[in-house]
């Protein structure tokens, strides 16, 4: 008897379980699974004990409590597919093999959840590297029989075509082909053309990646040995999926450490079966694993700085196929900014930076891009008397907002509070708070007093929603919060540089700003006297006058939303600019396609330049550190980096004006509402 | 040379050193020679005696402190200063420099303010009467009124039909927090008077009910009668949003914040009683922060704070004009400070402390006014150490209430200086019999 429930957990596990041979082939989806699955069932035997095993594994990984999107990508199947097809090569079909698969499976469930808890701190994949430390011990203890998968009965059809073909096929050919079956340990030609089909259907890119893969790993392959005999080309098919467009942005850079990676593959795997076959083990994917985490480490461990980069790892949950991880590229690199959070300050009030970016303490390397604040009196003391005791010192117990909105993603609450002065060296990050921005970067705030977190992974959060209080857990002496914004979910993952969207900071509002060490930092909070903003004017065009030197033309500017359904404002439908909506503020950014040419007669491309910051609220004689508010007789003129721009009460641009260039004209002509 | 010692005039008086009460010792006297970093004997003999002092810098850091305390968990409380404990400009200009708004209760203070240059907008006009020229000129400056009764109430929808739009205004409620409960400010919540005046306001189409104010009552040690005003607040809007479909722009949660003052009634020394403005911010702000609406929309936050804020920069140093035996055997001292210039001497049981050395051994002592009243008792009884006609004694924290409440009566009312970074500034100067009589006439037949 079903329930709803189960039922709904059984389709889950039948996808997962699905999934997993997808992501054996660099293919994650189930149209190519398909093809992987059918690919292991050349022998039927062997194919069902690789079904055994990935059902075990991913089950022992649920059971152990995965995180549920991993989960369902399939990688915890992953080396119980592998266990149960490589003891169907190397192992005698028996009983006893049998138990061997069901506590083989069992075991390398848990290696993959430890490594993937392990790995995700790097943001690094796990790849088949549970299988590795499983499938050894298994065959050490199990005895090896070379040839134990003569003992397995093809399906006699396919069997006979295989024969066939072989006969029909230059060796060199069929060995080509039979390698990409041998990422799944078979040796027929059928299931090489299946893994190709599934890995054509998924991704061309990969396709022209493994080809030449195997190509370049043949020829490695006679060179290091001296003729074809013998060859297992599973690692560069693998090394070069895996790099080619998966791990790493597949442009011309990743094409080079492809090649470099296929030769070292053959060098590693050489060595590896030298020094394997005296002890009769076969090398299996240790290459190929090696390789991965030794190419990848590095690249993972980069500083996410705003030039862009050569070699551009992707981050493991954003990973799709080579096109689409190209195209996020495209996007991402394109922009003027990376970060895509809107943040605010963490805090009520008014806090002081203890430790700001590159700090002298603990914001190095990787973890350089975070902030430490605290609360100081007037006398620039951060707590009463001697701050003996944690009650005495202004942050603790303060509410810790969240900077802006997303999903939990998780939560420690259980570390106990440090007395003053000393610190949990043990668990640096104390109890804390992970958010997902659901745009591919995540919070992280620390340091909360214990059992004060009262957010749930899961739960959705506003921006300025108090997540919990301020404490002295982990690495922390005195009570203080550690906010910084990284881009994967791992506790201690890298963080990328962030800049607040709006800040008080000793007093004067900035924008896209970056706290200093010793800064006072507030939220900006205005008493909203008047509120304005070009937000929400989607039923509305305004035509204008421009002149640039002798050129007179007219330019219409249509409020409309992007691909998003993110509001935006065009002219002359090619030129875009993205209206990004901070709590007090606007800022009109350009898109990435929209660059002024000697073409353009856009004057509004000249107005926005790289940006355009504008308030939300009117109110006379309000500034910030790079613009003002006045107001004349009958509209109100906005003063902001070089450029004054002059509204009606109600909102519309009347004039703007570039005060560099005062050959510039933009002046309202028309206001057209369009009918709904 | 040696020093001159000091003399005392030989008494016979029990000696009760070593023995102590359920609190420790009786408390030792510290001489207070110096002020801001002058000599007392010296601003005495510059200034006059008595003369009130004030701390500029003490003055600012308060204010500050309770900002913190507030700001860091409600961002948008703001501080409006509570100008009848202390209208004197310079007082008030400085508070203004550092932020604050002005709470006025009366047209007067609203007028002081406006002198000020304190814009409209900045100003919460409360108190019982306010007058129809008052209100009119509120509302056309855009002042915050918050209703204290229906004739206001009448006569503000009056003057919104006369200037002919909407009003936007507040109402105050009371709740029973103390005993005996204050019901005397705005509307009761309890008997469902605050719910009706909300109603009518809403109602009647002229006015808007923009905010709300409660008043917990005057130095409130007890911080739970603020979470219970708080939460009166929390629930009384939850009830007026969700029936009558209101937006607070914001809430007031009104003063009544102690000081280091030790009241008369009061067992243990205002040291160990009085909470920290983290203590009220803590006790108020989360509370209010749990109200209907999201965390980026909550009203705008008021806290009318005058004694905890000016009280204690402000001392007063005065000279003995006397000393006497009483045939109780107790000793008396008569002070050139009466209680017309300390009228909170009916709440505080002050601390006198010399402004010169003086001998260690401390007597009980009944301090007296100068004024040729009977009631003129300044305390009844302090530990003052031995004393001679034309010393000196300080007063510490009589900034609230002290100088708005004097009165003329028999002497002249002192003068006032601020000391800054340094620097003395008179901020009052003491008055004149001219500056007394100015208004005066005496018709030529009656000469």
């Amino acid at each position: 008897m079903f329930n709803s429930a189960m039922k709904k957990h059984f389709t889950l596990t039948i996808r997962t379980v699905f999934q997993s041979y997808g992501v054996l082939a660099f293919s994650p989806h189930p149209v190519p699974a398909a093809f992987v699955l059918l690919a292991t069932f050349y022998y039927p035997m062997i194919g069902l004990m690789g079904l055994v095993g990935n059902l075990i594994s991913n089950l022992v990984a649920k059971w152990m409590h995965a995180n549920d999107e991993a989960w369902k990508a399939g990688i915890f199947g992953v080396s119980g597919i592998l266990v149960g097809l490589a003891l169907g090569k190397y192992a005698d079909p028996s009983l006893r093999m049998w138990i061997f698969l069901i506590v083989g499976a069992g075991i390398s469930g848990v290696a993959s959840i430890m490594l993937a808890n392990f790995l995700a701190k790097y943001d690094l994949p796990i790849l088949s590297l549970p299988f590795m430390m499983v499938i050894w011990l298994l065959l050490l203890s199990l005895g090896i029989t070379e040839e134990s998968v003569f003992k397995h009965t093809a399906i006699p059809f396919l069997n006979k075509v295989d024969i066939a073909l072989f006969e029909w096929l230059p060796y060199q050919l069929f060995e080509f082909i039979k390698m990409f079956g041998s990422i799944l340990f078979q040796d027929n030609l059928l299931s090489g053309v299946l893994v190709i089909i599934a890995i054509a259907l998924y991704s061309r890119l990969s396709l022209i990646y493994g080809l030449w893969g195997g190509f370049l790993g043949m020829l490695t392959y006679v060179f290091l040995h001296g003729s074809i005999d013998g060859f297992h080309g599973l690692n560069f098919v693998l090394i070069s999926l895996g790099f080619g467009g998966f791990f790493i942005v597949g442009n011309r850079h990743g094409f080079s450490l492809v090649t470099l990676a296929i030769i070292t593959v053959g060098l590693v795997d050489a060595s590896m079966t030298t020094l394997l076959t005296p002890i009769n083990l076969p090398p299996l994917v240790f290459a190929f694993n090696v390789v991965t985490i030794l190419f990848l480490f590095p690249l993972k461990m980069l500083p996410q700085t705003v030039s862009p980069l050569r070699l551009i790892p992707i981050p493991l949950y954003l990973i799709k196929n080579p096109e689409t991880n190209l195209k996020w590229y495209k996007r991402w690199s394109g922009q003027t900014t990376r970060q895509k959070t809107i943040l605010t300050v963490p805090f009520m009030g008014e806090w002081s930076v203890l430790q700001g970016n590159n700090g002298e303490w603990t914001h190095k390397g990787v973890g350089k891009y975070a902030w430490d604040f605290v609360v100081r009196d007037v006398r620039g003391h951060q707590s009463k008397g001697f701050g003996a005791e944690l009650s005495d010192y202004y942050a603790w117990e303060l509410p810790v907002l969240s900077p802006a909105p997303g999903t939990i993603y998780s939560v420690e609450n259980s570390v106990e509070d440090n007395h003053p002065q000393t610190a949990n060296t043990e668990r640096n990050w104390g109890n804390y708070v992970i958010i997902n921005h659901g745009n591919g970067e995540f919070s992280e705030l620390s340091h909360f007093k214990q059992g004060s977190i009262i957010v749930y992974p899961g739960q959705q959060v506003n921006r300025g929603d108090i997540l919990g209080h301020c404490g002295n857990s982990g690495r922390s002496p005195v009570p203080h919060i550690h906010y910084q914004l990284q881009s994967s979910p791992g506790i201690g993952a890298p963080t990328i540089p962030a800049t607040f969207a709006e800040v008080t900071i000793n007093r004067d509002i900035h924008i896209n700003e970056i706290p200093q060490k010793g800064d006072l930092v507030s939220a900006v909070t205005m008493d909203e006297i008047s509120t304005w903003s070009l937000l929400g004017k989607e039923t509305e065009s305004w035509v204008f006058q421009t002149k640039i030197g002798w050129r007179k033309s007219t330019e219409t500017l249509t409020f409309s939303t992007d691909e998003f359904g993110l509001p935006a404002i065009v002219s002359r439908s090619n030129h875009l600019w993205r209206i990004i909506d901070l709590p007090n503020f606007i800022i009109i950014r350009p898109d990435f396609k929209t660059f002024p040419s000697l073409l353009t007669s856009s004057v509004w491309i000249h107005i926005v330049g790289d940006r355009l910051v504008l308030p939300k609220y009117l109110a006379d004689g309000f500034s910030w550190n790079s613009g003002r508010i006045s107001r004349n007789e009958s509209n109100w003129l906005i003063e902001t980096e070089g450029r004054k721009i002059h509204l009606t009460d109600d909102g519309v641009i009347e004039k703007a004006t570039i005060i560099e260039k005062p050959n510039i004209q933009f002046i309202l002509k028309d206001r057209i509402v369009k009918k709904q | 040379m040696t020093e001159k010692r000091i003399y005392t005039k030989p008494t016979i008086i029990r000696h009760t050193v070593g023995v102590m009460n359920k609190y420790g010792r009786p408390p030792a006297t510290v001489p207070m020679n110096r002020l801001v970093g002058y000599e007392v004997k010296e601003l005495a003999a510059k200034y006059g005696s008595p003369l009130f002092v004030l701390n500029v810098q003490e003055l600012r850091e308060k204010y500050r402190d309770m900002t913190r305390a507030f700001k860091t968990r409600y961002p948008k409380a703001h501080i409006a200063y509570s100008y009848k404990t202390n209208y004197m400009k310079a007082v008030c200009s400085i508070l203004h420099q550092e932020g604050a708004w002005a709470e006025v209760v009366s047209g007067f203070e609203y007028d002081i303010a406006k002198n000020l240059n304190v814009d409209g907008t900045k100003i919460i006009f409360n108190g019982p009467y306010k007058t129809r020229d008052e209100l009119i000129r509120a509302f056309t400056e855009g002042s915050m009124v918050n209703i204290d009764n229906y004739d206001e109430m009448q006569l503000i929808e009056d003057i919104a039909e006369e200037m002919d739009k909407v009003l936007e205004v507040g109402i105050r409620v009371n709740m029973d927090l103390n005993n005996p409960p204050w019901h005397k400010f705005g509307f009761n919540m309890e008997a469902g008077h605050a719910f009706e005046a909300v109603k009518r306001a809403q109602a009647s189409g002229k006015l808007k009910v923009v905010g709300l104010h409660i008043h917990a009552g005057t130095y409130i040690d007890d911080v739970s009668i603020y979470s219970k005003a708080a939460q009166g607040l929390v629930d009384f809007y939850t009830y007026i949003k969700a029936q009558l479909g209101v937006n607070l722009k914001y809430w007031d949660m009104g003063g009544g914040y102690a000081s280091h003052n030790t009241l008369n009634w009061a067992w243990a020394p205002a040291e160990q009683t009085c909470p920290t403005y983290d203590q009220y911010a803590e006790t108020i702000c989360p509370i209010l922060m749990n109200g209907p609406f999201s965390a980026n929309n909550a009203p705008k936050l008021f806290i009318e704070p005058g004694r905890a804020l000016v009280d204690e920069p402000i001392s007063l140093i005065t000279s003995v004009a006397a000393q006497k035996r009483l045939p109780s055997g107790a000793r008396g001292i008569v002070l050139d400070a009466g209680m017309n210039i300390l009228s909170s001497v009916q709440w505080y049981s002050y601390n006198f402390q010399t402004g010169q050395d003086s001998g260690f051994m401390v007597e009980d002592t009944v301090i007296y006014g100068g004024l040729c009243m009977n009631i003129d008792v300044l305390r009844q009884s302090a530990s003052v150490p031995p004393v001679r006609r034309g010393d000196l004694l300080v007063i510490p924290h009589v900034g609230a209430y002290n100088i708005s409440q004097s009165w003329q009566f028999i002497y002249l009312r002192p003068a006032v200086i601020a000391i800054d970074g340094g620097e003395i500034h008179v901020i009052k100067k003491a008055e004149t019999r001219e500056y007394v009589q100015e208004f005066e006439d005496v018709p030529d037949k009656f000469k």
